[in-house]
Protein backbone atom coordinates (compact mmCIF):
# COMPACT_ATOMS: atom_id res chain seq x y z
CA UNK A 1 0.00 0.00 0.00
CA UNK A 2 2.82 2.41 1.30
CA UNK A 3 5.20 1.22 -1.60
CA UNK A 4 2.36 2.01 -4.27
CA UNK A 5 1.77 5.12 -3.28
CA UNK A 6 5.26 5.77 -3.04
CA UNK A 7 5.54 4.64 -6.63
CA UNK A 8 2.40 6.66 -7.79
CA UNK A 9 4.35 9.97 -6.69
CA UNK A 10 7.32 8.81 -8.19
CA UNK A 11 5.96 8.18 -11.49
CA UNK A 12 5.49 11.72 -11.41
CA UNK A 13 7.44 13.48 -9.55
CA UNK A 14 9.95 11.71 -8.79
CA UNK A 15 10.85 12.59 -5.24
CA UNK A 16 11.83 9.87 -3.61
CA UNK A 17 15.46 10.40 -4.97
CA UNK A 18 15.65 13.92 -3.25
CA UNK A 19 14.13 12.00 0.19
CA UNK A 20 17.21 9.22 0.01
CA UNK A 21 19.52 12.13 -0.94
CA UNK A 22 19.12 13.64 2.29
CA UNK A 23 18.30 10.41 4.46
CA UNK A 24 21.09 8.58 3.19
CA UNK A 25 23.46 11.19 3.24
CA UNK A 26 26.91 9.28 4.30
CA UNK A 27 28.20 11.68 7.43
CA UNK A 28 32.15 10.94 8.35
CA UNK A 29 32.43 8.33 10.95
CA UNK A 30 33.90 10.38 13.32
CA UNK A 31 30.74 12.39 14.33
CA UNK A 32 28.73 8.86 14.13
CA UNK A 33 27.96 8.48 18.06
CA UNK A 34 27.33 5.15 17.25
CA UNK A 35 31.15 4.87 16.22
CA UNK A 36 32.36 6.79 18.82
CA UNK A 37 30.51 8.15 21.91
CA UNK A 38 31.97 11.61 22.04
CA UNK A 39 30.42 12.38 19.03
CA UNK A 40 27.38 13.38 20.46
CA UNK A 41 28.37 16.63 20.90
CA UNK A 42 27.90 16.99 16.51
CA UNK A 43 24.28 16.60 17.50
CA UNK A 44 23.60 19.98 19.37
CA UNK A 45 22.64 21.66 16.04
CA UNK A 46 20.42 18.74 14.93
CA UNK A 47 18.96 18.81 18.41
CA UNK A 48 18.08 22.40 18.30
CA UNK A 49 16.69 21.78 14.78
CA UNK A 50 14.32 19.56 16.44
CA UNK A 51 13.33 21.45 19.31
CA UNK A 52 12.45 24.21 16.80
CA UNK A 53 9.69 22.02 15.21
CA UNK A 54 8.51 21.06 18.52
CA UNK A 55 7.98 25.26 19.06
CA UNK A 56 6.45 25.66 15.83
CA UNK A 57 3.84 23.07 16.27
CA UNK A 58 3.24 23.54 19.89
CA UNK A 59 3.26 27.54 19.50
CA UNK A 60 0.36 26.70 16.34
CA UNK A 61 -1.98 25.10 18.81
CA UNK A 62 -1.39 28.29 21.50
CA UNK A 63 -2.22 30.60 19.53
CA UNK A 64 -5.85 28.60 19.12
CA UNK A 65 -6.52 30.15 22.53
CA UNK A 66 -4.21 32.87 22.95
CA UNK A 67 -5.40 36.76 22.29
CA UNK A 68 -2.81 39.42 22.12
CA UNK A 69 -4.52 42.67 23.75
CA UNK A 70 -3.77 44.17 27.77
CA UNK A 71 -7.59 43.22 28.41
CA UNK A 72 -7.79 39.06 27.86
CA UNK A 73 -4.02 38.18 26.89
CA UNK A 74 -3.31 37.04 30.76
CA UNK A 75 -7.26 36.03 30.59
CA UNK A 76 -7.00 33.71 27.72
CA UNK A 77 -3.94 32.38 28.65
CA UNK A 78 -5.24 31.34 32.17
CA UNK A 79 -8.19 29.98 30.28
CA UNK A 80 -5.71 27.64 28.37
CA UNK A 81 -4.16 26.63 31.46
CA UNK A 82 -6.85 25.68 33.51
CA UNK A 83 -9.96 24.67 31.24
CA UNK A 84 -8.57 23.66 27.95
CA UNK A 85 -7.46 19.55 28.11
CA UNK A 86 -3.66 19.38 28.06
CA UNK A 87 -3.54 23.37 28.51
CA UNK A 88 -1.12 23.42 30.62
CA UNK A 89 1.46 20.94 29.23
CA UNK A 90 1.30 22.41 25.89
CA UNK A 91 1.88 25.76 27.46
CA UNK A 92 4.85 24.78 29.29
CA UNK A 93 5.82 22.57 26.25
CA UNK A 94 6.46 25.37 24.78
CA UNK A 95 7.99 27.41 27.33
CA UNK A 96 10.53 24.74 28.37
CA UNK A 97 11.29 24.23 25.00
CA UNK A 98 12.41 27.37 24.52
CA UNK A 99 14.62 27.58 27.29
CA UNK A 100 15.58 24.18 26.04
CA UNK A 101 16.71 25.43 22.29
CA UNK A 102 18.64 28.46 23.93
CA UNK A 103 20.94 26.13 26.09
CA UNK A 104 21.28 24.02 22.93
CA UNK A 105 22.43 26.72 20.12
CA UNK A 106 25.05 27.84 23.11
CA UNK A 107 26.18 24.11 22.97
CA UNK A 108 26.14 24.13 19.74
CA UNK A 109 28.08 27.29 19.09
CA UNK A 110 30.58 26.78 21.82
CA UNK A 111 31.40 23.02 19.92
CA UNK A 112 31.95 25.40 16.77
CA UNK A 113 34.09 27.78 18.13
CA UNK A 114 36.17 24.91 20.23
CA UNK A 115 36.48 23.74 17.23
CA UNK A 116 37.51 26.33 15.17
CA UNK A 117 34.90 24.78 12.48
CA UNK A 118 33.90 29.27 11.77
CA UNK A 119 37.44 29.59 9.67
CA UNK A 120 38.14 29.25 5.98
CA UNK A 121 35.44 28.34 4.00
CA UNK A 122 32.55 28.42 6.46
CA UNK A 123 32.98 31.54 7.58
CA UNK A 124 29.60 32.75 5.65
CA UNK A 125 27.68 30.14 7.68
CA UNK A 126 29.22 31.43 10.66
CA UNK A 127 27.90 34.50 10.19
CA UNK A 128 24.53 32.96 9.61
CA UNK A 129 24.47 30.89 12.60
CA UNK A 130 24.72 34.25 14.35
CA UNK A 131 21.65 35.24 12.78
CA UNK A 132 19.94 32.78 13.73
CA UNK A 133 21.14 33.25 17.51
CA UNK A 134 20.03 35.99 17.59
CA UNK A 135 16.73 35.16 16.04
CA UNK A 136 16.17 32.61 18.35
CA UNK A 137 17.24 35.18 21.34
CA UNK A 138 14.41 37.27 19.93
CA UNK A 139 12.09 34.95 19.92
CA UNK A 140 12.56 34.21 24.18
CA UNK A 141 12.47 38.02 24.55
CA UNK A 142 9.09 38.65 22.12
CA UNK A 143 7.72 35.21 23.75
CA UNK A 144 8.10 36.66 27.59
CA UNK A 145 6.04 39.55 27.17
CA UNK A 146 3.04 37.49 25.63
CA UNK A 147 1.12 36.31 29.17
CA UNK A 148 1.11 39.56 30.19
CA UNK A 149 1.78 38.82 33.95
CA UNK A 150 3.74 41.12 35.98
CA UNK A 151 6.96 39.35 35.36
CA UNK A 152 6.55 39.32 31.82
CA UNK A 153 5.63 43.28 31.87
CA UNK A 154 8.73 44.16 33.47
CA UNK A 155 11.30 41.96 32.56
CA UNK A 156 9.99 43.29 29.20
CA UNK A 157 10.31 47.09 30.37
CA UNK A 158 13.98 46.20 31.61
CA UNK A 159 14.75 44.69 27.89
CA UNK A 160 13.31 47.93 26.35
CA UNK A 161 15.16 49.92 28.77
CA UNK A 162 18.24 48.46 27.41
CA UNK A 163 18.03 50.13 23.72
CA UNK A 164 17.85 53.63 25.63
CA UNK A 165 21.66 53.51 25.77
CA UNK A 166 22.33 52.84 21.68
CA UNK A 167 24.68 56.55 21.00
CA UNK A 168 21.93 58.63 19.06
CA UNK A 169 18.98 56.58 18.29
CA UNK A 170 18.77 55.06 21.44
CA UNK A 171 15.32 57.01 22.67
CA UNK A 172 13.70 56.46 18.81
CA UNK A 173 14.47 52.70 19.20
CA UNK A 174 13.23 52.38 22.22
CA UNK A 175 9.82 53.68 21.15
CA UNK A 176 9.91 51.62 18.38
CA UNK A 177 10.51 48.87 20.18
CA UNK A 178 7.18 49.49 22.43
CA UNK A 179 5.31 51.02 19.58
CA UNK A 180 5.08 53.91 21.99
CA UNK A 181 6.40 55.89 24.92
CA UNK A 182 6.09 53.15 27.54
CA UNK A 183 5.15 49.15 27.91
CA UNK A 184 0.94 48.85 26.47
CA UNK A 185 -1.68 47.76 24.02
CA UNK A 186 0.87 48.26 21.42
CA UNK A 187 3.88 46.70 22.54
CA UNK A 188 1.89 43.70 23.28
CA UNK A 189 0.61 43.87 19.44
CA UNK A 190 3.94 44.23 18.23
CA UNK A 191 5.72 41.93 20.31
CA UNK A 192 2.96 38.97 19.29
CA UNK A 193 3.73 40.07 15.02
CA UNK A 194 7.62 39.80 15.77
CA UNK A 195 7.23 36.70 17.63
CA UNK A 196 4.70 34.43 15.56
CA UNK A 197 5.05 36.01 11.81
CA UNK A 198 8.14 37.97 11.34
CA UNK A 199 10.82 35.93 13.01
CA UNK A 200 9.52 32.44 11.90
CA UNK A 201 9.63 33.60 8.15
CA UNK A 202 13.51 34.99 8.72
CA UNK A 203 13.94 31.13 10.93
CA UNK A 204 13.26 29.38 8.04
CA UNK A 205 14.59 31.32 5.89
CA UNK A 206 18.04 31.42 7.44
CA UNK A 207 17.92 27.97 8.65
CA UNK A 208 17.46 27.21 4.83
CA UNK A 209 20.83 28.67 4.22
CA UNK A 210 22.37 27.09 7.04
CA UNK A 211 21.57 23.79 6.01
CA UNK A 212 22.42 24.36 2.65
CA UNK A 213 25.49 25.97 3.39
CA UNK A 214 26.64 22.61 5.46
CA UNK A 215 25.51 20.10 2.44
CA UNK A 216 27.80 22.56 0.03
CA UNK A 217 30.46 22.32 2.37
CA UNK A 218 30.53 19.61 4.18
CA UNK A 219 31.33 18.49 8.16
CA UNK A 220 34.35 19.68 9.20
CA UNK A 221 37.08 17.14 9.93
CA UNK A 222 38.30 16.38 13.28
CA UNK A 223 41.15 18.36 14.69
CA UNK B 1 12.16 -23.45 13.38
CA UNK B 2 15.41 -21.53 12.38
CA UNK B 3 14.78 -21.44 8.81
CA UNK B 4 11.09 -19.72 9.25
CA UNK B 5 12.64 -16.14 10.35
CA UNK B 6 14.81 -15.19 7.24
CA UNK B 7 14.22 -11.83 7.07
CA UNK B 8 16.08 -11.71 10.81
CA UNK B 9 19.33 -12.82 8.58
CA UNK B 10 19.11 -9.28 7.13
CA UNK B 11 18.77 -7.44 9.98
CA UNK B 12 22.07 -5.34 10.41
CA UNK B 13 23.26 -2.86 12.49
CA UNK B 14 22.40 -0.06 10.51
CA UNK B 15 18.76 -1.50 10.22
CA UNK B 16 18.97 -1.63 14.17
CA UNK B 17 19.95 1.87 14.57
CA UNK B 18 17.18 3.17 12.19
CA UNK B 19 14.41 1.48 13.78
CA UNK B 20 15.64 2.63 17.41
CA UNK B 21 15.82 6.27 15.54
CA UNK B 22 12.37 5.82 13.50
CA UNK B 23 10.79 4.62 17.47
CA UNK B 24 12.66 7.09 19.38
CA UNK B 25 11.54 9.99 16.64
CA UNK B 26 7.86 8.37 16.88
CA UNK B 27 7.70 8.58 20.79
CA UNK B 28 8.71 12.10 20.52
CA UNK B 29 6.13 12.86 17.93
CA UNK B 30 3.58 11.25 20.20
CA UNK B 31 4.32 13.10 22.96
CA UNK B 32 4.10 16.86 21.04
CA UNK B 33 0.36 15.22 19.35
CA UNK B 34 -1.43 14.82 22.42
CA UNK B 35 -1.32 17.62 24.31
CA UNK B 36 -1.91 20.00 20.74
CA UNK B 37 -4.73 17.61 19.65
CA UNK B 38 -5.95 17.94 23.33
CA UNK B 39 -5.82 21.40 22.86
CA UNK B 40 -7.82 21.55 19.47
CA UNK B 41 -10.41 19.03 20.35
CA UNK B 42 -11.17 20.94 23.60
CA UNK B 43 -14.45 22.83 22.69
CA UNK B 44 -16.11 19.06 22.01
CA UNK B 45 -16.31 18.19 25.72
CA UNK B 46 -17.60 21.16 27.24
CA UNK B 47 -20.39 21.94 28.38
CA UNK B 48 -20.89 25.27 29.34
CA UNK B 49 -22.91 25.91 32.84
CA UNK B 50 -26.00 28.13 32.36
CA UNK B 51 -26.39 31.92 33.16
CA UNK B 52 -28.52 32.87 35.40
CA UNK B 53 -29.92 36.37 35.31
CA UNK B 54 -32.65 38.50 36.86
CA UNK B 55 -35.29 39.26 35.13
CA UNK B 56 -37.18 41.31 37.91
CA UNK B 57 -39.86 41.18 40.39
CA UNK B 58 -42.16 38.58 40.09
CA UNK B 59 -45.23 40.73 40.94
CA UNK B 60 -43.91 43.81 38.50
CA UNK B 61 -43.63 40.67 35.61
CA UNK B 62 -46.81 39.35 36.59
CA UNK B 63 -48.93 42.87 35.99
CA UNK B 64 -47.15 43.73 33.38
CA UNK B 65 -48.25 40.35 31.44
CA UNK B 66 -51.76 40.81 32.56
CA UNK B 67 -51.97 44.44 31.39
CA UNK B 68 -50.82 43.44 27.95
CA UNK B 69 -53.70 40.79 27.55
CA UNK B 70 -57.42 40.97 27.73
CA UNK B 71 -60.06 40.27 30.85
CA UNK B 72 -57.12 39.18 33.18
CA UNK B 73 -55.65 36.57 31.04
CA UNK B 74 -52.01 37.48 30.46
CA UNK B 75 -50.18 37.82 27.14
CA UNK B 76 -46.65 37.72 26.02
CA UNK B 77 -44.73 40.82 27.05
CA UNK B 78 -40.88 41.53 26.39
CA UNK B 79 -38.57 40.63 29.07
CA UNK B 80 -35.57 42.85 29.03
CA UNK B 81 -32.50 41.59 31.22
CA UNK B 82 -28.54 42.48 31.29
CA UNK B 83 -25.95 40.47 32.34
CA UNK B 84 -22.34 39.64 32.46
CA UNK B 85 -21.39 37.50 29.83
CA UNK B 86 -18.71 34.69 30.29
CA UNK B 87 -17.32 33.98 26.46
CA UNK B 88 -14.24 31.63 27.56
CA UNK B 89 -12.07 33.98 29.07
CA UNK B 90 -13.63 37.09 28.00
CA UNK B 91 -16.42 38.64 30.59
CA UNK B 92 -18.57 41.63 28.67
CA UNK B 93 -21.77 43.15 30.07
CA UNK B 94 -24.33 42.17 27.39
CA UNK B 95 -27.91 42.39 27.00
CA UNK B 96 -30.93 40.66 25.11
CA UNK B 97 -34.84 40.12 26.37
CA UNK B 98 -36.79 36.84 26.81
CA UNK B 99 -40.41 36.50 25.76
CA UNK B 100 -42.88 36.00 28.93
CA UNK B 101 -46.37 35.33 29.99
CA UNK B 102 -48.25 34.85 32.88
CA UNK B 103 -50.32 31.88 33.22
CA UNK B 104 -51.34 31.63 36.48
CA UNK B 105 -51.63 28.17 38.35
CA UNK B 106 -48.92 26.55 39.64
CA UNK B 107 -47.02 26.85 37.15
CA UNK B 108 -47.17 30.91 36.66
CA UNK B 109 -44.74 31.81 34.08
CA UNK B 110 -43.85 30.78 30.79
CA UNK B 111 -40.70 32.13 29.49
CA UNK B 112 -39.26 32.11 26.04
CA UNK B 113 -36.24 32.59 24.28
CA UNK B 114 -36.32 34.63 21.22
CA UNK B 115 -34.09 32.95 19.12
CA UNK B 116 -35.37 31.62 16.26
CA UNK B 117 -34.35 27.97 15.52
CA UNK B 118 -33.93 28.28 12.10
CA UNK B 119 -30.65 30.57 11.61
CA UNK B 120 -31.03 32.14 14.83
CA UNK B 121 -32.61 35.87 14.18
CA UNK B 122 -34.53 37.14 17.07
CA UNK B 123 -38.35 36.50 16.72
CA UNK B 124 -41.24 39.14 17.13
CA UNK B 125 -43.93 38.94 19.22
CA UNK B 126 -47.01 39.84 17.22
CA UNK B 127 -50.03 40.85 19.45
CA UNK B 128 -52.44 41.43 16.90
CA UNK B 129 -51.73 37.50 15.21
CA UNK B 130 -51.09 35.88 18.69
CA UNK B 131 -47.98 34.43 16.50
CA UNK B 132 -44.35 35.07 16.84
CA UNK B 133 -42.68 36.02 13.13
CA UNK B 134 -39.49 35.65 12.45
CA UNK B 135 -38.22 38.90 10.47
CA UNK B 136 -35.57 36.83 8.77
CA UNK B 137 -37.12 33.82 6.66
CA UNK B 138 -40.45 34.26 7.89
CA UNK B 139 -40.92 31.57 10.42
CA UNK B 140 -44.29 31.35 12.72
CA UNK B 141 -44.78 30.24 16.25
CA UNK B 142 -47.88 30.15 18.13
CA UNK B 143 -47.96 31.97 21.54
CA UNK B 144 -46.69 28.40 23.32
CA UNK B 145 -43.56 28.90 20.83
CA UNK B 146 -44.66 26.10 18.65
CA UNK B 147 -43.23 26.11 14.98
CA UNK B 148 -46.10 26.50 12.23
CA UNK B 149 -44.59 27.35 9.37
CA UNK B 150 -41.35 28.74 7.81
CA UNK B 151 -38.38 26.72 7.85
CA UNK B 152 -37.87 26.70 11.57
CA UNK B 153 -37.35 22.71 12.60
CA UNK B 154 -37.87 23.26 16.31
CA UNK B 155 -40.44 25.15 18.81
CA UNK B 156 -38.58 27.73 20.43
CA UNK B 157 -36.71 27.04 23.82
CA UNK B 158 -38.28 27.51 26.78
CA UNK B 159 -35.88 28.64 29.70
CA UNK B 160 -35.62 27.13 32.81
CA UNK B 161 -36.29 29.43 35.96
CA UNK B 162 -36.61 29.77 39.37
CA UNK B 163 -37.42 32.65 42.06
CA UNK B 164 -35.23 34.34 43.87
CA UNK B 165 -36.27 36.17 46.69
CA UNK B 166 -39.10 38.48 44.86
CA UNK B 167 -37.43 38.03 41.35
CA UNK B 168 -37.72 36.07 38.53
CA UNK B 169 -34.40 34.23 37.48
CA UNK B 170 -34.01 32.27 34.22
CA UNK B 171 -31.19 29.76 33.12
CA UNK B 172 -29.57 31.49 29.70
CA UNK B 173 -27.75 28.78 27.86
CA UNK B 174 -26.79 28.07 24.58
CA UNK B 175 -29.36 28.47 21.51
CA UNK B 176 -28.69 25.14 20.91
CA UNK B 177 -29.59 23.41 24.41
CA UNK B 178 -32.65 25.83 24.42
CA UNK B 179 -34.08 24.44 21.16
CA UNK B 180 -33.63 20.55 22.46
CA UNK B 181 -34.55 20.89 25.60
CA UNK B 182 -38.11 21.02 24.22
CA UNK B 183 -39.20 17.52 23.23
CA UNK B 184 -41.71 16.77 20.36
CA UNK B 185 -44.02 15.00 22.91
CA UNK B 186 -43.47 17.89 25.87
CA UNK B 187 -46.94 20.01 26.68
CA UNK B 188 -47.42 22.32 24.82
CA UNK B 189 -46.37 24.74 28.25
CA UNK B 190 -43.38 22.69 29.72
CA UNK B 191 -43.23 24.38 33.35
CA UNK B 192 -39.56 24.44 33.80
CA UNK B 193 -39.76 25.89 37.41
CA UNK B 194 -37.19 25.03 39.43
CA UNK B 195 -37.61 24.70 43.35
S1 LIG C 1 -33.77 32.68 11.24
FE1 LIG C 1 -35.86 32.73 11.67
S2 LIG C 1 -36.69 32.01 9.87
FE2 LIG C 1 -34.60 31.89 9.42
Amino acid sequence: MYTRLVRWIDDRLMVSPLWRDMADHPVPAHVNPSERVSAFVYCFGGVTFLLIIAQFITGMFLAMYYVPDIVNSYNSTKYLMHHVLFGLQLLSMHNWGSSLIIIMVTLHMLRIYWMGVYKKPRELNWLVGVTLLILILAFGFTGYLLPWDEKAYFATQVGVSFAKYVPFIGPALQKILSGGNNIGAATLTRFFAIHVLFLPALLIAFLGLHFLMIRRQGITGPY
Amino acid sequence: MAGKRPQRAGWTRRDFFNWVLNVVMGIIAILVAIPALGVAITPAFQNPAPTWVNLGAATGLQQSSVQAGTGGVGTVVKAPYSYIEVDHWAKLPAADYAYLRYIGGSCQFFILSPICTHLGCHVNWIQADNQFHCPCHGSVYTIDGLNVSGPAPLPLGVFRWKMVGPDVWIARESTFTHAHQRMVEAPAQPCLKEA
